[in-house]
């Protein structure tokens, strides 16, 4: 390992932009050397913002040094880049199933044997899943084995990786849609680097997974633009998504600025829709005011 | 197996507003049955549609809201409806602005449950 | 991620198709597999034994279809669990080009087709016309690829 090692970091020396800073990151982390996994992992990840090996190594890496809210956040952002990044899955799992839901771990892992069937790691932590309920999750590689994790704060609290400043609670970002239903658990304004501005989206067990979303759907935001634009299909307006447990609307609220509006599955889909303009103005108002 | 998916796809085509619809492989963003009118360039709207789907499906899961059954995208000059028939196969159709997408969300669930599994 | 380019015209086209692909590697080479420019490769040892590998494969492509009655085959892809790999040809004034192009599961062989097409298409626009490539003898082969290499990895 040690050969390895000095190996790759002279890759690395000699180019300080080469991807093998992840697989660096890696052995390093597996050698146990934690703090210097996660300066090296942070400065590949400032060249490459959207490398997914590279977020779910630094995953990995918080995972390690017992910082799961931070590690969810990489893997968020790996997932986001790549929704089928197998590694970002199992690791996502892991962390949901420590933070107390399993059934957001089982379908996470679901798809990661949708995505690679044979994978015997995560075949083994989705029975473990469904079998333990309360019990502590097998260790699926890549996952580290479980360690004493702290208390999750209600809050998730700010991402290590560059350039994303600090998360807020809910309830401690502007009430921009104070009296609409859902205000700070199903309407989200956030911006198309995916960081969030405003309102909250609530996890199936009622904790705020708003950062998670802002950057999956900062990612769907910029795919968008680029069909249309390719397609001729001029500016897009919005996006409906049916999904099996919800609806979700999507759309830009000026420029830089993107809003979600979720609605349970009992919700006709053009009430949410209508819900979501009204959502707009309230957003576009509160933006002008903030002279934005 | 292609004569299900060509009577789906006519069956979508003929909504009017419908400029072309397709069945798409989900991973690969390629068309493996279509119907298109001139001017659409199928192969574009295959791989687009495809990986918006994929990063929209991301998305879902991210907010719990689960897996995503069908995707509408409106803009000024059109309309993508996508719907996922299979884990590997979407039902895709391109389409005016003005087009009635809960007619042709129909026909396209329709599709989508006739593809194979 | 670097990007380096013998032929400075062919850096332009390259650097959008990896960003609209998002693509891993690319190479761009002769069908000789001398390195035209790159994308992603760290080492050079890699590039080069990457770049014979792609030539020949689209050598042995290019029989095969005299063999079975066509012209020429278009793109080849094949697909790993989380890499793809496409290997094509394109016309430039320069000469015909092989692009070859490693991929993840970020996105799709249809998008790298796609964008594929305007990449080729950029190449052929954007070459100079007025030096068109000889003809790689053999016993230039080694020293023309080597040279690439060197300017390729700055040595």
């Amino acid at each position: 390992m040690a050969d390895d090692i000095r190996a790759l970091s002279d890759v690395l020396a000699r180019d300080p932009a080469s991807l093998v800073y992840a697989d660096l990151a890696e052995a390093l982390r597996r050698r146990g050397d934690l703090d210097q996994a996660l300066g090296v992992a942070v400065r590949g990840l400032a060249r490459h913002p959207d490398h997914a090996d590279g977020l779910d190594c630094a995953g990995r890496i918080h995972a390690d040094r017992g910082d799961l809210a931070q590690a969810r956040d990489a893997w968020g952002r790996a997932l986001a880049v790549a929704p089928a990044h197998l590694g970002a899955l199992k690791g996502m799992a892991f962390a949901l199933f420590r933070a107390g839901d399993p059934r957001g771990a089982e379908a996470l892992l679901e798809r990661a044997l949708a995505a690679e069937p044979g994978d015997e790691g995560a075949r083994r932590a989705l029975e473990t899943v469904r079998r333990a309920g309360a019990a502590a999750p097998s260790p699926a590689e890549p996952v580290p084995a479980p360690a004493p994790a702290p208390e999750l704060p209600p809050a998730v609290p700010a991402a290590a990786l560059p350039g994303a400043p600090p998360a807020d609670s809910a309830s401690e970002r502007p009430a921009v849609f104070r009296g609409m239903e859902g205000a700070t658990a199903d309407i989200l304004l956030f911006d198309d680097r995916g960081l969030v501005v405003a309102g909250g989206l609530a996890g199936p067990q009622g904790k705020d997974v708003s950062e998670l979303a802002a950057a999956a759907l900062a990612g769907v935001s910029g795919e968008a633009a680029r069909t249309a634009q390719y397609l001729s299909l001029g500016p897009w307006g919005t996006i409906v998504a049916e999904a099996e447990r919800a609806n979700l609307v999507l759309a830009p609220v000026g420029a830089g600025a993107l809003l979600l509006v979720r609605r349970d599955r009992s919700v006709p889909v053009g009430l949410t829709v209508r819900v979501a303009e009204r959502a707009q103005g309230a957003a576009r108002a509160w933006l002008e005011r903030q002279g934005a | 197996m292609s004569e299900i998916l060509d009577r789906a796809l006519d069956r979508i085509s003929r909504v009017r507003g419908v400029r072309g619809s397709m069945v798409v492989a989900a991973d690969d963003g390629i068309a493996v049955a279509q119907l298109l009118m001139e001017g659409v360039n199928g192969k574009a709207v295959a791989a687009l549609a495809g990986s918006l789907a994929r990063k929209m499906g991301g998305a879902a899961a991210a907010t719990g809201a689960g897996r995503v059954r069908f995707l509408q995208m409106d803009a000024a000059e059109g309309t993508l409806l996508v719907a996922m028939a299979t884990r590997d196969l979407l039902v895709v159709a391109l389409a005016d602005p003005t087009v009635n997408v809960g007619l042709c969300r129909i026909e396209m669930m329709r599709a989508a449950e006739a593809a194979p599994r | 991620m670097t990007t380096t380019v013998v032929e400075v015209w062919t850096e332009g086209p390259l650097v959008r198709y990896v960003a609209q692909a998002s693509a891993r590697l690319v190479v761009v080479m002769t069908p000789a597999g001398q390195v035209l420019a790159q994308h992603g490769f760290p080492r050079a040892v890699d590039l080069m034994g990457v770049a014979a590998i792609g030539a020949a494969i689209m050598a042995s492509s290019g029989a095969l279809a005299e063999l079975v009655g066509e012209a020429s085959f278009g793109a080849l892809f094949h697909a790993g669990q989380r890499h793809g790999i496409h290997l094509a040809a394109c016309r430039t004034p320069r000469g015909p080009l092989v692009v070859l192009t490693v991929f993840g599961r970020e996105t799709s062989i249809g998008l790298v087709e796609l964008f594929f097409d305007e990449f080729a298409a950029a190449l052929d626009a954007a070459a100079p016309a007025d030096q068109a490539r000889g003809p790689v003898l053999a016993e230039n082969f080694e020293a023309e690829l080597g040279q690439s290499l060197a300017s390729l990895f700055g040595r």
